[in-house]
């Protein structure tokens, strides 16, 4: 593929359902990405070595635990820092409704709440594609 | 998006790129290694910038020169299941230990149906994830406009270049790019476990040829002796009918690591008893046993073939190994846009090829 996009999926996090982590993983893999799976219960700052050694255009978080307003913006701000600032940020899981804004603010492009179609997800990689 | 650009993302300049890369920064030997697996034009500066006449990339560019065995690339294959992934965290962690720097780099199919990739090896790997001394990139099989082979070459070449004393590369082995990759290492290790005495007969014809070390893994678990006879067996095989793979050596000097029958066989089979048979180690990667007779397998083969001259050989092959495979891309890809235009037939193509390569070489 000329224009392989790379996406890591990453669940953060102390919970170890990863069903839909690796759900989304193959199902983003059967779409014609290249996709990492980081495996269950990584740090902030693991996540944030993988993306950057991998060289990832997306990076896709799963959390159920309920940790996500302490976990992701301390994901963005190690991002921020490191240099992978050009990176799409996007989440899934167990996310309250009243949460997503804030977390939109601090820079995640989406939130996918459980049932969300795998075509939402594509569509928000394909926009950001073609964006840029 | 043209061809030989890198992801949906900011370009980098390559003379920026590469002085970073220099400087051992994470991010730009990432980012470095996406530009070569892209191929572009980039690719190409990028690598003439990597590739001095001195440094640590040195040996990669002049394969004749001797040099030391660090910085040396591992290769590890194996079936899936083996334990690869957990052996290679186990020898990072001696890696580590010993204070060298390590990469590793996973080599994963792409589906020939989608044209996607799962890269899953990072799983068993995250225990070093936040460690700086080590690297770890995931490549898929598919997608590299130069050829895998070369992509990974000129990743191991840029690795070198950043700093990193160790490369492992894990293949899953089964195809014949996997079998391209390993080509590139200075070592291969080939793991196998108990019950995979079928999966010997397998890959016997791919794979066990050109390990160096074989690493018996899962050795707590019922029929580890089985698969040893099986691997001297097959290895015995092996070694009878290749009389002409002189430089293919491990220094065994184990008593019971080469087994009687099988060096009697070859010193009549007319083989120079300097190469030795692999070395066969058993460990348990789970708690780390055997690790240490892992690591003085590895060192002993390294510190043997360049001392014999194989690792400069091995290394100008895998030169001339990454170039073929550039070529041979390039020219699929040449014919494929020709048949588009119209089936053209094989003669008629040869002559062209002949032509156009008489016009190359009046212009070198």
């Amino acid at each position: 593929m000329d224009d392989a996009i790379r996406i890591l999926i990453g669940k953060p996090g102390l919970d170890g359902h990863d069903r839909g982590a690796k759900y989304i993983a193959r199902a983003l893999r059967d779409a014609g990405y290249e996709v990492i799976y980081s495996g269950i219960r990584q740090t902030p700052e693991a996540l944030v070595n993988m993306a950057l050694q991998e060289d990832v255009d997306v990076l896709g978080l799963s959390l159920l635990s309920g940790a996500h307003n302490e976990l992701f913006p301390r994901i963005m701000s190690l991002l921020n820092e490191k240099g992978g600032d050009d990176i799409l940020v996007f989440a899934g899981g167990i996310i309250p409704d009243e949460d997503i804004p804030g977390l939109k603010d601090i820079g995640i492009a989406e939130v996918f709440p459980p049932g969300s179609p795998i075509q939402a997800v594509i569509d928000v990689i394909e926009k950001w594609r073609k964006d840029r | 998006m043209a061809e030989g650009q890198v992801g949906p993302r900011r370009r980098t300049d390559p003379a920026d790129l590469a002085a970073r890369v220099r400087a051992g920064e994470t991010r730009a030997v990432a980012r470095a290694i996406s530009v070569v697996e892209a191929g572009g034009p980039d690719a190409t500066e990028l690598m003439q910038l990597l590739a001095p006449t001195s440094g640590p990339a040195h040996d990669a560019v002049r394969p004749r020169e001797r040099s030391l065995v660090a910085p040396r690339v591992i290769g590890v294959t194996g079936p899936p299941g083996a334990g690869k992934s957990t052996l290679i965290n186990q020898l990072v962690r001696q890696e580590r230990a010993a204070e060298r720097r390590v990469a590793v780099l996973a080599v994963d199919p792409t589906s020939p149906f989608s044209g996607g990739a799962l890269l899953g090896d990072r799983i068993r790997m995250d225990l070093h994830s936040t460690d700086d001394g080590v690297f770890i990139r995931s490549m898929a099989t598919r997608g590299h406009h130069g050829g895998l082979s070369a992509a990974a070459f000129e990743t191991v070449t840029l690795l070198r270049a950043a700093g990193f004393d160790t490369t492992i590369v894990e293949t899953v082995g089964v195809g014949q790019s996997e079998v391209g990759i390993l080509s590139l290492s200075d070592v291969v290790l080939l793991v196998l476990i108990p019950g995979s005495g079928d999966d010997i007969q397998a890959i016997k014809a791919g794979v066990m040829e050109i390990a160096d070390v074989y690493v018996l893994n899962k050795a707590d678990r019922p029929g580890i002796d089985a698969l040893e006879r099986a691997v001297r067996g097959a290895l015995g095989e092996t070694y009878l009918f290749a009389a002409d793979r002189a430089h293919h050596t491990v220094p065994t000097d184990e008593p019971g690591e080469a087994p009687a029958r099988t060096g009697a066989r070859r010193e009549s089979a007319g083989v120079p008893l300097t190469s030795p048979v692999p070395a066969i180690v058993r460990t348990v990667a789970t708690d780390g046993s055997g690790l240490e007779d892992l690591v003085t397998a590895v060192e002993r083969y390294l510190a043997h073939s360049l001392e014999t001259g194989a690792l400069a050989e091995r290394r100008e092959r895998r030169f001339a190994a990454a170039a073929e495979d550039v070529a041979v891309v390039e020219i699929k890809r040449w014919v494929r846009e020709r048949h588009e235009s119209g089936a053209i037939q094989p003669s008629e193509l040869r002559t062209a090829l002949r032509n156009a390569l008489d016009t190359i070489r009046r212009h070198e």
